[in-house]
């Protein structure tokens, strides 16, 4: 698991460091990492899944929807999928030597009957 | 005594397709109020508890603060349509209008996916989230064809931490 967030080195001097040995990268839905500098830009980085639904975990959703409300199943489904595709963008960042994604989006689309693609995207940044 | 047969022929065609929609409209409608209720509930004492909301839809703080470390929040929710609401929105379709019942579902989805946001961003210890967006898709059911709509929201920002 990626850690999505990162203690600034200078507002904790103290902290022991994290002791897995895991690349950081901080991601930001704003066009800025706050508390730090962005030295360069990389472009695009992009990362999708398509996920389709159980069968049973559908149908019993299903008949969940008599009476509305959450469906549970799709939630959590669809929860874990999007973490797959964030973690993609994440590869796709590292690849290009960036330790930052900034204004990332989230998008989604039905691609066939049962299934939908979860994409996320930003822009790839080195910050000090 | 042919005429009792038709009758009993009858009785699966109710059993299977009325009151399945009878109950989706008597237990439907009062499990989307008591979930609503409980949301409110769940809002209001967010707000008396902190006495202010920790999300915001701009994208710096209002006044100004330095904000020493960040990362992105998200939390999500996948609502339906009960039965009987996915029939009325259908004949509701046909003469066009406000079909209500479909805003009573997505606007709880929305309500319950802000609120969400406001709860991971405390247990995940930011001060405040900025930046936050919504996004809604429609989910495309394989089975049951057509028969129910759903909807996911997702709610994400930038969850800060300021002196």
């Amino acid at each position: 698991m990626i850690r999505q967030t990162m203690q600034p080195p200078s507002g904790t001097p103290n902290q022991p460091q994290n002791p897995v040995q895991q690349p950081q990268i901080l991601i930001s839905n704003t066009e800025t990492i706050h508390g730090m500098t962005i030295t360069r830009a990389l472009g695009v980085v992009t990362g999708s899944t398509v996920r389709a639904k159980h069968i049973g975990k559908d149908i019993l959703a299903g008949l969940k929807n008599i009476v509305g409300g959450e469906l549970k199943a799709y939630t959590e489904l669809l929860k874990e999928s999007r973490t797959e595709a964030m973690n993609r963008m994440i590869q796709d960042c590292l690849a290009r030597g960036g330790n930052a994604v900034v204004n990332v989006r989230f998008a989604t689309s039905n691609v066939a009957n049962g299934a939908s693609e979860l994409f996320a995207y930003g822009t790839a940044v080195i910050v000090q | 005594m042919r005429e009792d047969f038709a009758v009993f022929s009858w009785l699966p065609i109710l059993l299977f397709s009325v009151l399945p929609l009878l109950f989706s409209w008597l237990y439907g409608n009062y499990y989307q109020a008591k979930k609503a209720e409980e949301l409110q509930a769940r809002e209001s004492a967010f707000l008396a508890q902190h006495g202010r909301d920790n999300i915001h839809n701009i994208s710096t703080l209002i006044p100004p603060k330095p904000i020493t470390s960040c990362g992105l929040v998200m939390a999500n929710i996948s609502v339906g349509t009960s039965w009987w609401q996915t029939m009325i929105g259908r004949l509701h379709s046909i003469i066009g209008g406000n079909i209500t019942l479909f805003d009573r579902v997505l606007s709880y989805g929305r309500k319950e996916a802000l609120q969400r946001l406001r709860e991971q961003a405390l247990q995940q210890g930011w001060d405040n989230v900025i930046n936050v967006r919504l996004e809604t898709s429609r989910i495309v059911s394989s089975s049951n064809n057509g028969r129910s709509s759903a909807f996911e929201i997702l709610a994400y920002g930038t969850g800060i931490k300021h002196q």
